[in-house]
């Protein structure tokens, strides 16, 4: 399970430092997924980033605590992060993951060196890892013996998606934009794939996406993000039946959906602000519908209003979804 | 009515490059195969299909960016390719195109107005007056300040401004018909909507017509008329919104709105299982989704199925659905 506390992390550009990351923090037990949802500029990789230490030069983690299994990694040494947490614990698979496979080797190959990086084991016995590995997110085994660019895109991130959740058999599972590269059918696929993995084994997932829809039926626990915070964050049913900061009703109104009745989808109206300077107070004030004085002048306080649900909103207790309006254009 | 674009068993074959590493040189490939349509003034169509179905290259057909390999389209009743020299000039006007990518398609070294105005310098004579005014005209047309955005460039615009803009430069020689090529795929969720909002009123108050290219049928519902579903270079299914997305017909139509996901955490969708396809799998002369249809019959590997009405408003190439209905 993956524990995170008070995590705020900076940027240091030309014109000052951008608050990318404030104060976030989550809880994923074993078996548990969380989705962090929100627009691009949010902060959601960074997040990622942060998790896994590797920051770009530019990168500092201003405060937090970040416990994987009960293990403060944040203030580890680099080199005994990398060797001992890095993949061992917390494995990753990005947007661009089935980018880095190597061209000029076999996909069983990279797999077999990557497994014994990390484990002790012997050559025939990860080739048997492997094997079983692919053949549980429905590859043939003989695909070991293919290089990359045999591959579909789809088959490529199935075989990143093997290799993050299997084969090392980590705690913790980051994915960041997993299937947004992929091709409406085959990202279905891989979706249907992931979840399935998620409830098989004991890992911790950590979604973070874009796509409302993809995290609504991915995930049990949501984060919506904004501006560097997050701004609503529970149990995955509440959130979507009782959302209450203004922002994630804009943003679940803003969805498209097949099967509901098609009202005009909703537009938030602005632009996120600036995370060198961020607006005083609360960050959504400026393009919220119901901002009051007080949104513009004092940070919202977090207002819990369950046991696994909590809102950074003056007026959290007070707002249903039927009363927020936001323009149709 | 008479319809503004009409597109008769359009086709468009494409020859593999020719390399002595290139086991396949030479061959032909359809990237649009005998496709009919007809758009009317101020209609939207909306064509869905996965990634290399042949979306993009039917967009280019239509306004002669491409040019078919056989086949024809009528524009207001004349066929655009016999057009030449200034005629072709003339035409170009008529029809527009948006992109998928806003950061890619607006020229970061151009202000605002030298993006939106470049197209009234090559097909009218204006003073530069003039063009302003129309700039202008066009900008708050689209809910854009002009005082502020006149003289910014793209860098200081947020993805859905620059769709705006984009959208602005291709009204602004008041054309008639308008592909918009994946318009909102790289916007964020919350500004989609403007743009789709936008696109649906210059329909209803400008009379422009729109071949509205996604793979994603969740937002096409939102402001279409009518849809196409594209499989490997064909339409499979065509029909107003309503009869496609409600009695979907095509075994291909189900599958893709199987694979929206739904903005519900309880949602339960029907599943399917779909095979990726293989080079060996292309049977000459069957059905081009046979391969990895769930609900195949045996005269889908000897017939190909043509578009066939169902209803006044709806057709579609299947067999079984042709054949259930010809039943007693």
């Amino acid at each position: 399970m993956i524990e995170v506390k008070d995590l705020t992390m900076h940027y240091k550009a030309t014109l000052g430092w951008v608050k990318a990351v404030n104060d976030v923090t989550f809880s994923v037990d074993k078996h548990e997924s969380l989705g962090i949802v929100g627009e691009s500029g949010a902060g959601k990789s960074s997040v990622a980033i942060a998790l896994l230490r590797i920051l770009p030069q530019n990168g500092v983690i201003r405060q937090g605590k970040v416990l994987v299994d009960g293990l403060e990694v944040l203030s580890l040494p680099g080199s005994t992060f990398r060797k001992e947490i890095r993949w061992k614990k917390i494995s990753m698979i990005f947007q661009a993951s089935m980018d880095a496979l190597d061209p000029v080797y076999t996909v069983g190959h990279q797999l077999i060196s990557i497994l014994r990086l990390h484990r002790n084991v012997s050559k025939k016995e990860a080739r048997k890892k492997a094997e079983a590995a692919v053949g549980r997110v429905d590859l043939r085994s003989s695909i070991l013996n293919s290089y990359p660019h045999e591959l579909s895109g789809g088959m490529k991130q199935r075989v990143m998606i093997a290799l993050s959740f299997l084969l090392i058999q980590p705690s913790v599972v980051l994915a960041d934009e997993p299937t947004s590269a992929l091709d409406v059918l085959v990202e279905d696929r891989v979706l249907k794939q992931m979840k399935k993995l998620q409830g098989e084994s004991d890992l911790s997932v950590v979604h973070i996406s874009h796509n409302v829809s993809t995290i609504l039926t991915m995930c049990d626990k949501m984060a919506v993000m904004y501006a560097g915070e997050f701004v609503e964050y529970g149990e995955i049913r509440t959130v979507f039946r009782c959302c209450a900061h203004p922002y994630t009703i804009g943003l679940l109104k803003a969805v498209p959906s097949l099967r509901a009745p098609t009202e005009m989808l909703v537009t938030i109206p602005g632009t996120p602000p600036s995370l060198i300077q961020p607006p005083v107070g609360c960050t959504f004030a400026p393009r919220c519908p119901l901002a009051a004085p007080i949104c513009r002048e004092t940070t919202p306080p977090i207002v819990k209003l369950a046991d696994d649900h909590w809102v950074r909103c003056h007026f959290a207790r007070d707002i249903r979804k039927e009363d927020v309006h936001f323009g149709t254009l | 009515m008479n319809a503004l674009i009409q597109a008769d068993s359009l086709q468009r074959f494409y020859k593999q490059r020719t390399s002595s590493l290139n086991p396949f040189s030479g061959d032909l490939i359809p990237a649009v195969d005998a496709v009919s349509l007809t758009i009317e003034k101020a209609e939207i169509l909306g064509l869905v299909g996965e990634s290399g179905c042949g979306k993009t290259t039917l967009g280019k057909l239509l306004t002669r960016i491409e040019r078919p390999t056989a086949g024809s389209v009528l524009f207001q009743g004349k066929n655009i390719e016999r057009l030449g020299g200034r005629k072709l000039r003339k035409f170009r006007r008529h029809i527009q195109m948006i992109f998928q990518n806003p950061y890619d398609s607006l020229d970061p070294r151009y202000t605002i107005e030298a993006t939106v105005s470049e197209p009234l310098k090559i097909h009218y004579r204006l003073t530069r007056r003039e063009r302003r005014d129309k700039t202008c005209e066009a900008l708050s047309m689209c809910g854009l300040d002009p005082d502020v955005l006149i003289h910014k460039y793209p860098h200081g615009l947020s993805g859905g401004e620059r769709q705006r803009i984009s959208i602005v430069r291709a009204i602004i020689t008041s054309p008639e018909f308008i592909v918009a090529d994946e318009p909102v795929s790289m916007l964020d969720v919350s500004v989609r909507a403007t743009i789709l909002n936008l696109l649906a009123d210059l329909r209803d108050e400008h009379s422009i017509s729109f071949l509205y290219i996604t793979h994603d049928i969740a937002t096409a519902r939102y402001i279409c008329d009518r849809l196409a579903i594209m499989y490997l270079g064909e339409f499979v299914e065509l029909g107003t919104v309503e009869e496609v997305l409600t009695k979907p017909a095509h075994p291909y139509t189900k599958i893709l709105m199987s694979a929206v996901p739904e903005p519900d955490p309880d949602f339960e969708g029907s599943s399917y299982d779909l095979r990726e396809i293989a080079e060996e799998d292309v049977i000459p002369g069957a059905c081009r989704f046979y391969p990895r249809c769930p609900e195949r019959i045996e005269v889908c590997k000897e017939l190909r199925p043509h578009l066939t009405s169902i209803t006044p408003e709806h057709t579609v190439a299947c067999h079984l659905r042709t054949s259930l209905r010809n039943k007693p």
